[in-house]
């Protein structure tokens, strides 16, 4: 047990309710998945990449925007997954639908903008029209198509629909038109994360890295703490990541990391220093006037405080657990979608495959935040697809909305895509040995091996007490 | 430099609307957004197609046949379609009339 864990269930003064979101402490075992190695050829074969389009990316639910995007009929968002664009646009009727954003004429992608108004959609190429809720409006010159000379038939040319729903204030979207709702695929695990009223948060900025690695490597990558002490070593003056409580939930799962506190592997637990004091002073912790303790106690200092004024503030504190207060809830919802936050914000990340190599992958990176009732929601910065090792930096490209010590942290990881990938396609390599703090990896590919198997999938999805030893 | 001239009254725009004027055999289009009346050229840089008809909202215009987004003070072009920003023009307002320097 790991020494900020000892402290903090002997803790006084604890909250004992029945809280959506359960807390992890005491930890609840999961059960052992083997100690077998991990190959590397599902990071580098297009025949793997292959079935996991056919068996996940076209039968699993994926994260689009924010629903708040769409604020009036033609409103559209376009987005992209592997070899596949998809348009959302909002009808004129006030709903939102989703369709593969493909000219019926011959295949252009029909919407090049990736986000604005329209009532109609033309194609740049020879200019067939779409309305705003799919339906064909218009061919060009239809008299040169024999084809059409009994009529042009419109329900065959309307855009081919993809299935939405809406979670979160998100929209998602899924290839399977027969797919269970999105709220029944994130199942119990999900409503965890409902006590945070995500529907009230903005999106602050949202931006995309290119980055030179198997989608997967980014997955594992944010997936364990366990990397913090060697690759981040900024991120232990503040937070705890040493040996965590995780547990996997069917085939999603969630970790806890300690903000507020520093690891027991740091040698001075208890100094203020100035990366400590940077980091740990939220915008509450200002008021609570409680500012000489330990370094490691802060997060203690912390909830006291929060729970005090949790009568007078908007955050739901009323509504969570003592860990949830503080520390920072990541969850993982398979196979792609992120979401790691405190009350007051966080981020979701998102990892996409590349269209046709598997040695590349998207990174989207969503600042998000519960700002007062009433905020009206500012512009946010351009959405920029950014390389790795190109200039701006990480900071840069966050300038003013993400704090730079943690966009030095994402360099840090985006520098490792590069060196996984190219490391595990050595001849030597015998494959990943994974410890029990990296159990959400191998829990990770093998529900991928049981997707591509057919073992289980959109329509036979695991009880999500399956892995849970109770 | 040439003068100003005037090329509408503020009454004659409503918010995230826009107004075509044909300015020295110019086609110009001349918004209002936010309060502020702003003129850009009616020609998208994509595909030089008018941008009249295009949704104004918060500040930017979308031409309406492909999307493409500018930002009505600087002209400058957003997203992946074109970098190249449509032309816009100084305006003012003096005693209601929107004046334009072409």
């Amino acid at each position: 047990m790991a020494l900020v864990e000892r402290e903090f269930i002997a803790r006084e003064n604890q909250r004992v309710a029945d809280f959506k979101a359960p807390p992890f402490l005491p930890r609840v075992k999961s059960k052992g998945l083997g100690l077998e190695r991990l190959g590397g050829e599902r990071y580098l074969s297009q025949e793997f990449m292959r079935a996991e389009w056919e068996t996940i990316w076209t039968k699993t639910w994926q994260l689009v925007t924010r629903t708040d995007d769409f604020e009036e009929p033609g409103s559209f968002f376009v987005h992209e997954l592997g070899k596949e664009s998809f348009l959302f646009v909002m009808g004129d009727d006030g709903q939102i639908r989703g369709f593969y954003n493909v000219c019926q004429h011959r295949g252009n992608r029909l919407c090049q903008a990736e986000s604005g108004i329209l009532d109609t959609f033309t194609c740049p190429f020879h200019g067939w029209q779409w309305n705003n809720d799919g339906s064909l409006k218009s061919v060009a010159a239809p008299e040169f198509f024999r084809q059409f000379d009994g009529g042009v038939p419109a329900q065959e040319l309307g855009l081919p629909v993809v299935k939405v729903d809406f979670w979160g204030g998100w929209l998602w979207f899924n290839m399977d038109l027969e797919a269970c709702s999105v709220k029944d695929y994130l199942g119990d695990i999900g409503t965890h994360l409902e006590t945070y009223k995500f529907q009230n948060w903005h999106l602050i900025d949202y931006q995309t890295f290119e980055w030179e690695g198997n989608w997967k490597h980014a997955v594992d990558a944010f997936n364990e703490s366990y990397h913090f002490a060697a690759l981040h070593p900024d991120m232990i003056e503040f937070g705890e990541g040493h040996d965590i409580p995780i547990e996997l939930w069917g085939i999603h799962s969630r970790m806890l990391n300690y903000n507020r506190t520093v690891s027991e592997v740091v040698d001075d637990r208890d100094s203020m220093t100035e990366l400590r004091t940077h980091m740990m002073s939220g915008r509450f912790q200002q008021k609570s006037g409680e500012r000489a303790v330990a370094a490691k106690d802060m997060h203690l200092k912390e909830i006291e405080y929060r729970r005090s004024i949790e009568d007078q503030t908007y955050l739901p504190f009323k509504d969570m657990n003592d860990e949830q207060l503080v520390h920072q809830y990541h969850y993982t919802f398979f196979p792609n979608t992120t979401f790691t936050q405190t009350p007051e914000g966080g981020a979701v990340f998102r990892y996409r495959p590349h269209a046709t190599d598997p040695a590349k992958c998207y990174y989207d990176f969503f600042i998000v935040g519960h700002p007062e009732p009433g905020t009206p929601r500012t512009e946010r910065p351009p959405h920029g697809v950014h390389k790795h090792d190109e200039n701006p930096g990480y900071a840069t490209v966050f300038d003013g909305t993400f704090d730079p010590v943690l966009a030095n942290v994402l360099a840090q990881d985006g520098s490792n895509m590069v060196s996984m990938q190219a490391g595990v396609a050595s001849d030597s390599f015998k494959g990943m040995l994974l410890s029990d703090q990296e159990i959400r990896l191998r829990h990770f590919h093998k529900t991928i091996d049981d997707f591509i198997s057919g073992a289980i999938g959109t329509h036979k999805l695991l009880p999500q007490d399956h892995y849970l030893d109770r | 430099m040439s003068e100003f001239v005037t090329v509408a009254s503020t009454n004659d725009i409503e918010e995230n609307k826009a107004l075509v004027k044909n300015v020295d055999g110019m086609s110009v289009l001349v918004c209002q957004t936010g309060g502020e009346f702003l003129a850009v050229e009616n020609r998208c840089s994509h595909q030089n197609k008018p941008l009249a008809e295009g949704r104004i909202r918060n500040g930017y215009i979308f031409c309406p046949v492909h999307g493409m987004r500018f930002r009505l003070s600087t002209g400058e072009a957003i997203g992946q379609l074109t970098d190249q920003p449509i032309r816009v023009f100084e305006s003012r307002v003096v005693d209601e009339q929107i004046q334009l320097r072409i």
